[in-house]
């Protein structure tokens, strides 16, 4: 009996001194902390995710693919470079095999090309199981909670943004499991044709990085700088759309015109109630990932003929935390905010989801909904890949502890996010004198509304006429606030990663017959009473 | 105690009563414990061939092994279908009992290991152009409940039946056999024209937004338009969607959802049928192709034409109400299971145990009539969050005609169409006495207020503009004192004057001088004639003159019983009278056409039943008339000169003709099937007067004209209610 006993013994001191001088070597080679998240994340996928014996059926769409080996190998042979050429693929849908194409996407971030999960693109024909879409992204989900991206769409969805269909699926290849993915529409001419709006092509333009040439990353361009940097994604003749963004992108240019003249013509040319949900969506997700340089998407409207915007790839809750209320994401962002009833419109859209997601609980219970349903399929996902590490480079492994963990993180970072958004909205730091005149005094950010009742009357705010708007209940003025860059930031529709703050409010209004006695005051953005 | 280390050995006799009583014991469970024997997969862990073989081997109270033969398909080609794992079309040789010839084949997308079959167009098959084959078994018999449950509920549905397939030389096994749902499809349940479009029910899915239309592009933004004023009315309270979907069949639709799918009503797709006569969507039925997940915690739905009437508060009162009515029927619903039972459960237990198969049947019958008609929640939990996401509001952007619906302010856009043309409203009509009324916009009449238009009124209407009355239409015009409808300019034709009924409008019109019109899509509803009138119960035309159309008809009515009086009907772009749908007569009418670029028929009636007396059909310069679509038709003692075809009957269409006289016609009779869906067609000649015409007969081989003796009291009494 003492013999067995001791091989064991020794093959397990032998195993156990392999993986010890492994993690030594890799601790030496990687640094301590970077091989033991590697190593913990592996352990834990081959430990933890092994208990997950014979999960439910998927209640996520499979996606049955079949690549020759040979094709695969010749696409990963100098990833990323080697990916975007397209070659022949199965797609198997109820017994019925579509032929597809196939290629490897994405370059700049490498969880889409290191590991065993990596992000694809189909191109399919008219009678795929995925109509009307014909090309879709399948992509690995740059989260560990699987879901930030698929759950920023049904947001900005939610608040009446176009986005791109996008659906958690299970993928299958070459009769192996490949895991749970995220599948979503590319925009195209196509965009309005997929909605069951039209049946011919629309003009859309794409602004990202340019296309991948000599196995260089490509450097980003200031979109809204000039025209030519943005690519034709739609129909083939797209002159009247290049025409407008080129007008668009010259009224973007501050001069001496007033903002008011901005305004005007930046509304001939997009759709403002669009564009102003879509920079709402923006803060609402919390996101820097739609900037200067990429993730802009512009679609011609055949109807109305102004162009609306794609959200594309926001990512939710990819800023840090702290964001303030008024970050530039672009040109576009920039005037949305010095133009102050657009800002307005654009907090007041943003709050309205806020309480909607937030308070009443819309958000928790759709994250319930898609996890219920991704549930048996993550389960059954063995080859879970994700960055270990903050370092780009270190994709492996993961488990389902790192999705069940993220999933936690993505729903306690929104709460905090949104609920901190919302004080910020309704807060009301606001003090009001009445004298012969109305002194209003604001550290809180939100606008101050002015209403009332009776004749109308001349106005002047510090010292200036204004004018006044017929009201529902009378009349209404709006002091709106002034946002200024921090000291040191820049103020210019171009410049990168700026931020804009809210200088506190110093008003004097005067009546010309005294303060009306109906004056109700409020808070622009929530309506509600602040006096 | 210490056991003994020696083995024991188990003899025979044990060995035998061990499986004695575990074969009693099975037969027990398997001849007459009713839910082991109706056991789904995987209930008991096991599998469906095993229950299958338990139950042959052990079911003793089994009346037999099915003995019934289903049709058989067979299949045949150059390439072996079962081979051919793509979505195109194969070409095979089909046979079926009565019917061989060559069609197309592909796999069904929607069901592992179902087919498509495509006939000829020229060669349906028993009428039907596609035909879907899915796998069957015995549980597909629920298939065939449903369809009665739609019927019953007065939904248009396929037919199921259930055929045993074989291709490339293999029995493939029973499957289920359905009509595919097109076009042709539509047109034999009566709604020719009407335009088909699916809507499914995920709100964060963008291609739910927007019905989906499969080949129609201007049904789709009329609808949506009409959708888009409908959910903002909806969300105020009133109830737009009763005037925009069907309501009898939205209801049947709903009711359908959850005996169907239960609290998973809303997780698959729904198709639609679009009809332009009505301007009305109507939902079908056609049973769910897979099984559908439920979503969790009842998660909120898309806002679209279904789902969106649960929001209208007396839906869900009718709803309830036409569920007890079900209830109440439920004995008769049972008897029609049973039937259905004794038809193809032999069918489809497939040598399998019949006992058995009738037990999953009574399951399945349980299910639908006792757990989901008889819930009294049923209605509750249907109900889910309606909500647009996906982007809607950027797509609702406002472009699109105006729909009108009735509203609270009906009285007073009743007002203000009187201030505007200078008529008068009397109680809720309105009335136009003698006097020049131009219409230089559309003018929408609202839902269900009478009309009444006194001797002497002029209607001049602008370009392209129309006048639609939603109500009954009164003319009051006389031969010396007649009502003019005219266009405003010369030769700038309007679009139609037009009424739309609810099935219960009648119309008295005398005297009516109608000219210059053509045809327009007004509120969603496509009006082929200059003077159209849809859905009416009984339209009565005395002494009215219509003429010069520029459109498709000169007038068209659309159901409903008719009587056409001495009236004129001339110079018609195309057909100067379409009765399609009708029950009525046509006494001592004059159709003729002096026009040489019209190219249509005098009388053109299509699935109705039709008696025509004392007119005359003169140089029409294609049919006199035109009886199609299964329509009965008596002609008596009428004129028929110089037309290129003085009567043709089409499409399964029988034409009684007697005491007539036909003068320098080209062609006096013509038959044949026009529509492949439908059969030949049968003139009946009874004594007729014949003079100087270039052709007795024009005939294809599915038809006939049969030479007659006597009129007899049968034929006529066909046509005595008329």
């Amino acid at each position: 009996m003492k013999g067995p006993r001791s091989i064991a013994g020794l093959i397990t001191a032998i195993v156990a001194g392999a993986v010890l001088v492994s993690l030594i070597v890799f601790a030496i080679i990687l640094g301590p902390s970077r091989a033991m998240h590697i190593a913990a994340a592996a352990a834990l996928n081959i430990a933890v995710d092994g208990f997950a014996e014979d999960p439910d059926p998927h209640h996520i769409p499979v996606l049955d693919l079949a690549v020759d080996a040979h094709l695969l190998d010749s696409l990963q042979a100098d990833l990323p470079w080697s990916g975007g050429d397209n070659v022949r693929a199965i797609l198997t849908d109820n017994g019925v095999a579509h032929k597809v194409k196939f290629r490897y996407r994405g370059v700049v971030t490498p969880s889409h090309f290191l590991g065993g999960k990596k992000s694809f693109r189909l191109s399919m024909k008219g009678s795929n199981p995925w109509l009307p879409y014909r090309k879709v992204n399948v992509i690995n989900p740059k989260a560990h909670n699987l879901v930030n991206d698929h759950m920023a769409s049904w947001v900005a969805g939610n608040m009446g943004v176009p986005v791109p269909m996008n659906e958690m699926v299970f993928v299958r290849m070459n009769n192996a499991d490949y895991g749970v993915m995220e599948m979503y529409e590319q925009v195209d001419g196509d965009f309005e044709r997929n909605r069951h709006l039209g049946s011919h092509e629309i003009p859309v333009l794409k602004g990202d990085y340019p296309s991948v040439s000599d196995r260089t990353v490509p450097r980003g361009r200031t979109l809204w700088l000039d025209a030519a940097y943005w690519e034709d994604a739609g129909a083939k003749d797209t002159s009247e759309a290049r025409a407008m963004l080129r007008k668009l992108i010259s009224v973007l240019v501050p001069d001496t015109l007033p903002v008011e003249t901005h305004r005007d013509s930046i509304a001939q040319l997009i759709d403002v109630d669009t564009w102003l949900r879509y920079e709402a969506a923006l803060l609402v997700l919390n996101t820097i990932h739609v900037d200067q340089y990429h993730n802009q998407w512009l679609v011609l409207n055949p109807r109305t003929k102004k162009f609306y915007p794609v959200l594309w790839d926001a990512l939710l809750m990819f800023a840090p935390p702290d964001e303030p209320l008024y970050y530039v994401n672009d040109a576009m962002s920039w005037w949305t905010y010095h133009i102050p009833e657009w800002r307005l419109q654009r907090d007041r859209v943003a709050y309205e989801a806020l309480v909607r997601l937030q308070r009443e609980g819309e958000f928790n219970a759709r994250l319930d909904e898609v996890i219920e349903r991704m549930k048996p399929s993550v389960l059954a996902d063995r080859n879970k890949y994700g960055n270990v590490t903050l370092l780009a480079e270190d994709v492996h492994r993961v488990s389902v502890l790192h999705v069940i963990g993220s999933l936690a993180g993505l729903r306690s970072s929104v709460a905090t996010h949104w609920e901190r958004t919302l004080r910020r909205l309704e807060a009301n730091d606001v003090q009001v004198k009445r004298d012969s005149v109305l002194h209003i005094t604001a550290r809180s950010e939100a606008p101050i509304r002015l209403t009332w009742s009776g004749p109308e009357q001349a106005v002047a705010v510090n010292g200036q006429a204004v004018v006044v708007e017929p009201h529902p209940m009378g009349w209404s003025y709006v002091l709106y606030r002034t946002l200024k860059p921090p000291p040191g930031g820049k103020d210019h529709p171009l410049a990168d990663h700026q931020r804009l703050d809210v200088e506190p409010l110093n008003a004097t209004v005067h009546f010309e017959d005294g303060i009306p006695a109906s004056l109700v005051i409020t808070n622009a953005i929530t309506d509600a009473a602040v006096e | 105690m210490r056991r003994s280390n020696s083995t024991r050995r188990i003899g025979l006799v044990p060995w035998l009563i061990a499986m004695v009583i575990t074969a009693a014991l099975l037969v027990v469970l398997f001849s007459w414990l009713e839910p082991v024997r109706s056991a789904s997969v995987g209930r008991f862990g096991i599998g469906t061939m095993e229950l299958d073989l338990y139950s042959k081997w052990f079911d003793i109270a089994d009346t037999g092994s099915a003995t019934a033969i289903p049709d058989t398909f067979k299949l045949t080609g150059t390439t072996c279908i079962t081979n051919e794992i793509g979505p195109g079309w194969d070409a095979q040789f089909f046979v079926a009992s009565d019917y061989s010839d060559s069609v197309k084949v592909r796999r069904l997308r929607s069901t592992d290991g179902g087919w498509v079959v495509k006939f000829e167009r020229e060669r349906p098959f028993h009428a039907q152009r596609h035909i879907v084959l899915m796998p069957a078994d015995v549980a597909s018999i629920r298939a065939k409940y449903l369809e009665i449950l739609a019927h019953e509920l007065g939904l248009v549905t396929p037919e199921i039946s259930f055929v045993r397939v074989i291709a490339c030389g293999r029995d493939l096994g029973i499957h289920l056999k359905e009509e595919r749902i097109d076009a042709d499809f539509l047109e034999k349940q009566g709604l020719a024209g009407a335009s088909l479009f699916e809507q499914g029910h995920d709100p964060a899915r963008p291609d739910h937004l927007f019905p989906a239309f499969e080949d129609d592009t201007l049904a789709g933004p009329v609808l949506r338009n009409s959708l888009r004023m409908a959910y903002a009315d909806l969300a105020e309270g009133a109830a737009p969607l009763s005037y925009i979907v069907d309501r009898k069949a939205g209801i049947g639709r709903l009711l359908m959802l959850w005996l169907e799918h239960g609290p998973a009503a809303f997780e698959g797709e729904q198709v639609f049928a679009y009809d332009w006569s009505k301007g009305r969507v109507v939902p079908l039925y056609r049973h769910t192709r897979s099984t559908l997940v439920e979503g969790a915690n009842g998660a909120p739905v898309m806002m679209d034409p279904l789902s969106g009437m649960m929001l209208e508060s007396d839906v869900r009162e009718d709803f309830n109400k036409r569920r007890e009515q079900l209830l109440e029927e439920r004995w008769r619903l049972k008897e029609g299971f049973e039937a259905m039972d004794h038809a193809w459960l032999p069918i489809l237990a497939n040598g399998g145990s019949l006992s058995r198969a009738r037990s999953i049947a009574r399951g399945i019958q349980d299910a639908l009539l006792n757990d989901r008609l008889d819930d009294p929640h049923a209605w509750n939990s249907l109900q889910r969050k309606l909500v647009r996401y996906a982007g809607a509001e950027a797509f609702d952007d406002g472009a699109g005609e105006v729909r009108y619906w009735p509203t609270r302010d009906d009285a007073r856009i009743l007002d203000r169409i009187a201030a505007r043309t200078k008529a008068r409203v009397e109680g809720d009509t309105l009335v136009f006495p003698r006097g020049r009324y131009i219409i230089e916009e559309d003018l929408t009449i609202p839902y269900g207020h009478p009309v009444v238009i006194e001797q002497g009124a002029r209607f001049e209407i602008a370009a392209g503009r129309s006048v639609v009355i939603q109500g009954p239409l009164d003319v009051r015009g006389t031969t010396r004192n007649p009502v003019f409808v005219r266009p405003k300019d010369d030769n700038a034709p309007f679009g139609t004057f037009a009424v739309v009924g609810d099935g219960t409008t009648r119309c008295s019109i005398t005297g009516l001088q109608l000219s210059g019109g053509s045809e327009a899509r007004v509120n969603g509803v496509y009006f082929s004639g200059q003077f159209a009138i849809h859905n009416g119960a009984r339209t009565v035309l005395k002494d009215c003159i219509i003429a010069e159309s520029y459109g498709e008809d000169l007038l068209n009515i659309k159901g409903g019983s008719v009587l056409l009086e001495r009236c004129v009907f001339e110079d018609g772009f195309a057909d100067l009278v379409d009765l399609d749908r009708c029950t009525g007569s046509v006494d001592g009418c004059v159709f003729r056409s002096g026009r040489r670029d019209s190219n249509g028929d005098g009388l053109d009636v299509s699935g109705s039943r039709i008696l025509v007396t004392n007119c005359a059909f003169i140089r029409m310069m294609d049919k006199g008339i035109s009886v199609g679509e299964a329509s009965q038709l008596l002609v008596r003692g009428s004129r028929f000169e110089d037309n290129r075809l003085a009567l043709a009957a089409k499409d399964l269409s029988i034409a009684y003709v007697e005491g007539n006289v036909f003068t320098g016609n080209r062609i006096v009779f013509g038959a044949y099937r026009k529509k492949p869906i439908y059969g030949g067609a049968r003139v009946m000649r009874y004594a007729n007067e014949y003079i100087g015409n270039e052709k007795e007969q024009e005939l294809d081989s599915l038809s006939a004209v049969v030479p007659k003796e006597v009129l007899g009291a049968d034929v006529i009494g066909i046509f005595a209610k008329e």
